[in-house]
């Protein structure tokens, strides 16, 4: 191979786009996630109706805002995935939070739980995980009222779609439920799980603990991140406003995101151990 | 005994809650396996210095502990820091010891770290907590044994995430440190959730 060619070569993977090729690139994963929030938000805007607008529009102008600035000094293109954590942070409020606390906390949550770490992908822990605990660490209110049973099955059947498309694990989902279901026999309070089943906490579930980012990425992980999440949901609820109240379904998917990338180290250290004493 | 033992490790977490011993959790956590080898020190010298303070505490040092001899007007809690301070570093140098003879791996990689566990404030603060709260021996051995274990939770699971964050893209004014102080804002954040948890 003559030195011109291989210099050629050279430029022509240097010229790829940084973001990523295949099925998975360029703006996929946002398209599936806001086709996953659409059933959430048309249940959410029937029941609250246009009040909910302003603060919508407003989370998703801080979201992608914040993103162009980022976007803009790294260098990238723009991404657009700023508007699922806006919508997702949004859905999860008490209508009843004053528009400036909204702002404060998105921004908190997208920067220091995103965007200064390099992005989507790049992160440790959903923005809009970060930015509701954010809210309710700093602004601690009456709870917020329980999102109802629509919103439930809403969240659910964007959650099967996400399932179906590969962006939640249903190992996550089962181990959660699991999780949940076992701490709530130890601790005697299985009568009220009607009660606990809100729809925040289906909502969370599916979009704050199911975050592929945040939630740990082997499949042995994926069982006992979700069992964690699901445990701290009841622990955490019986200290705070109940189970399936939205401060334990935030602070319960932000635990266990700060344990994820522990779990899959273990995971791994587990794996490779085995296979040592397997192979020799 | 078991909730407080819970409590040292989740709601009071030393590194997490107190920001005790933040020197050394910042230094010794870009490795999992250093970070877990520190943290299994830390927990051993804190599940021991501490219930051994106590018992120097109340046998050696409170008003009135020499009255079997005659002198029960002799008050010697002024030595407190100093008799605490002497035991951890005793504590640390057999360990050190034992970690050169059969673990040479972590102690070359503990380096310098190791022998200042003997001034980690985490240590130092277990022993003066335990003081301050005036618990009883039983209580000491569950709070040393929590807090270490606490302690240790905490820098391996900050350890994994810095490991993690390797594939980052951090601004070059915050890579290192700077980015190290937001994530352990960031898991503080989440500790907090545990403030008034109870075993039911």
């Amino acid at each position: 191979m003559t030195e011109t060619r291989r210099a050629a070569m050279r430029r022509s993977t240097l010229s790829h786009a940084p973001h990523l090729q295949g099925p998975w690139g360029g703006q996929r994963i946002t398209v599936l996630l806001l086709a996953a929030l659409a059933a959430p938000l048309a249940v959410a805007l029937a029941e609250r109706g246009t009040a909910m607008l302003p603060g919508i529009a407003l989370a998703v102008v801080i979201a992608l805002g914040w993103q162009a600035l980022f976007a803009r000094l790294r260098r990238r293109a723009l991404g657009f995935d700023g508007i699922v954590a806006a919508l997702i942070f949004t859905l999860m409020l008490s209508p009843a939070t004053p528009l400036w606390q909204q702002g404060l906390a998105l921004s908190f949550g997208i920067v220091l739980g995103e965007q200064v770490f390099g992005g989507r992908g790049r992160n440790f822990l959903s923005p809009a995980v970060v930015a509701l605990a954010f809210l309710l660490f700093s602004f601690p209110g009456d709870a917020p009222p329980q999102a109802g049973t629509a919103f439930a099955v809403a969240a659910l059947s964007g959650g099967a779609l996400l399932v179906f498309a590969g962006l939640l694990s249903w190992r996550v989902v089962a181990g959660v439920a699991l999780g949940l279901a076992a701490v709530m026999l130890l601790t005697g309070g299985l009568p009220d799980w009607k009660a606990a089943l809100s729809g925040s906490l289906v909502f969370g579930i599916v979009f704050l603990a199911g975050d592929p980012v945040a939630a740990a990425s082997t499949n042995p992980g994926r069982w006992i991140y979700g069992l964690l999440v699901g445990a701290l949901v009841v622990v955490l609820g019986h200290a705070g406003s109940g189970a399936g109240s939205v401060h334990a379904v935030v602070f319960a998917a932000l635990l266990g995101g700060i344990f994820a990338p522990l779990i899959d180290r273990a995971v791994v250290a587990m794996n490779i151990r085995r296979r040592r004493a397997r192979h020799g | 005994m078991i909730e407080l033992f819970f409590r040292s490790v989740f709601e009071e977490n030393l590194a997490l809650a107190f920001f005790l011993g933040i020197c050394t959790f910042l230094a010794v956590s870009n490795r999992v396996e250093t970070a877990l080898g520190l943290g299994l020190a830390l927990i051993v010298v804190q599940a021991v210095t501490v219930p051994l303070n106590h018992t120097i505490l109340n046998l050696l040092l409170v008003e009135g502990a020499w009255g079997w001899a005659g002198l029960p007007d002799i008050d010697l809690t002024f030595l407190r820091l100093i008799s605490f301070i002497g035991v951890i570093a005793a504590m640390v140098q057999i360990l050190e010891m034992t970690l050169d003879r059969y673990w040479p791996a972590l102690h070359r990689s503990l380096g310098i770290f190791l022998p200042l566990v003997t001034v980690n404030c985490a240590i130092l603060g277990g022993s003066l907590f335990m003081a301050e709260r005036q618990y009883d021996f039983g209580e000491s051995v569950a709070y040393g044994l929590g807090s270490g274990v606490g302690w240790a939770l905490a820098i391996v699971a900050f350890a994994a995430i810095r490991e993690r964050m390797r594939y980052s893209d951090i601004p070059a004014g915050l890579r290192g440190l700077g980015a190290a102080f937001i994530v352990t804002g960031l898991m503080s954040m989440g500790f907090s959730a545990f403030v008034g948890v109870r075993l039911p």
